[in-house]
């Protein structure tokens, strides 16, 4: 689910997965994104704490915001500044 | 009422952590469909807790670095962004109604030719104190008033269709960086035959905190610029009631200080006229305060009104000598050459008429 939210990530954009407690996939998750960095928050940790840690690990000008379900990791697409 | 248009919510915001998180979470209670609608945040260099408020409620955020670029800029940074067929603007001490944004994107599915809808403040503004009600429920009167009028368009809640929005060149990021780009805005939509409204109805909470300065510094910078850009064909328009007003109430003032300064026989009949005078002139106005907040508050307002007034006047008078000796502020001289030889800029820079 995580990998269809966060489709085609260009080269130059920073992926964040923060997660909240170790998800049972780990290693799944780290095959399948292998470009995302991975963050595990504690356990009980709410999405928009989630969404913070995330802001606060990125360093990119656009920062998109994409939350999973509720049992889901949240993850932060980091875009460079894009200009038409 | 459904509708098939997607919406992009465009929210600038520099240090406004004391509303941000209640303007987001009123957006976010909006009756439409979550995911029919995104929410961009665009923060102009805030030193607060804005950022962290974004990324707890919205989409998008985009970080426009240190510095300070204004609120135009910071819009059309967002609109840049925005996947919308429809972008509204929404100030980051503005709380919208859950029916705000819904009623706008149906009157613009009903009508196809409208391309712009502003809400207006609504009449009872939360911020306590003297002057946060005195300038809030002004605000409120003046979206009032303005809503006959063509061409009006209120970027602290104002909702474009995208095409229009580009076609006209965006937020004049260059000439309007901090007041009345919404206004000019609204007037160039309007030359190049896009229909925009302003629907009374439709309205909004101002969530923000006035002190009189805060007001007063408002005042000088709105007529200010008002004064200093008349030259543009489109902005000539801006300058009407509010500068009668503005003059009528000087007039009074004046006469006023000059009969108790140095008083003459029947001084008391004079200040009594200029007192009339203020009170015809802005009667719409000091009769709106006296229904909504009793005598009490209309007679305590009298001061902080005059105040603004003649501030508005002084920023007026000086807008106009500033006019006539230094001339229009202009962007860059690059960027103005490129667009006085015909060469697209991006965003485009208005050219002179």
């Amino acid at each position: 689910m995580l990998a269809q939210r966060v489709p085609n990530a260009p080269e130059d954009t920073e992926v964040i997965v923060v997660c909240a407690g170790q998800p049972a996939n780990l290693p799944a998750m780290q095959r399948t994104l292998r470009y995302a960095q991975l963050m595990l928050a504690p356990a009980g940790t709410t999405i928009e704490e989630l969404r913070v840690l995330a802001l606060a690990q990125a360093s990119g000008d656009i920062v998109t915001l994409v939350s999973g379900a509720e049992s889901q990791p949240n993850a932060v697409v980091d875009r460079g500044l894009a200009r038409p | 009422m459904p509708t098939s248009l997607r919406l992009s919510v465009v929210v600038p915001c520099r240090n406004a952590e004391a509303s941000l998180a209640d303007a987001l979470r009123s957006v976010l209670a909006s009756d439409i469909a979550r995911q029919s609608y995104e929410v961009i945040v665009v923060d102009d260099g805030s030193t607060d807790a804005c950022q962290a408020i974004a990324a707890r409620h919205a989409d998008t955020l985009i970080r426009l670095g240190a510095g300070r670029r204004g609120p135009a800029y910071a819009r059309n940074r967002g609109a840049e962004l925005a996947r919308g067929d429809v972008i509204a603007f929404v100030d980051a001490d503005v709380r919208v109604r859950p029916d705000t944004l819904s009623r706008m994107l149906a009157l613009m599915a009903q009508q196809p030719t409208i391309d712009a809808v502003s809400a207006g403040y609504d009449d009872h503004p939360s911020v306590p104190g003297l002057a946060s009600q005195y300038w809030n429920l002004l605000l409120h009167l003046r979206t009032q008033r303005a809503g006959v009028a063509p061409g009006q368009f209120m970027a602290a809640c104002g909702a474009v269709r995208r095409g229009a929005f580009f076609a006209v060149g965006m937020f004049n990021e260059w000439h309007f960086r901090d007041r009345l780009e919404d206004v000019e805005l609204g007037h160039r939509l309007a030359e190049m035959g896009h229909e925009t409204v302003l629907v009374r109805g439709i309205q909004v909470a101002h969530l923000k905190r006035w002190t009189v300065g805060g007001i007063v510094s408002e005042m000088w910078g709105r007529s200010l610029e008002l004064a200093r850009c008349l030259t543009f064909e489109r902005a000539r328009s801006l300058a009407s009631s509010e500068m009668v007003h503005t003059f009528i109430t000087l007039g009074a003032f004046g006469v006023a200080t000059a009969a108790t300064v140095e008083p003459a026989p029947g001084w008391p009949v004079t200040v009594s006229v200029a007192v009339l005078m203020l009170l015809i002139a802005d009667r719409a106005l000091f009769g709106f305060f006296l229904r909504r907040r009793g005598l009490g508050f209309a007679l305590a307002i009298v001061p902080l009104h005059v105040l603004t007034q003649l501030v508005g006047a002084a920023a007026v008078a000086s807008g106009w000598i500033l006019r006539h000796t230094i001339g229009d502020p202009m962007p860059d001289p690059t960027t103005q050459a490129y667009a006085e030889v015909g060469v697209d800029v991006w965003p485009p820079v208005p050219r002179r008429r």
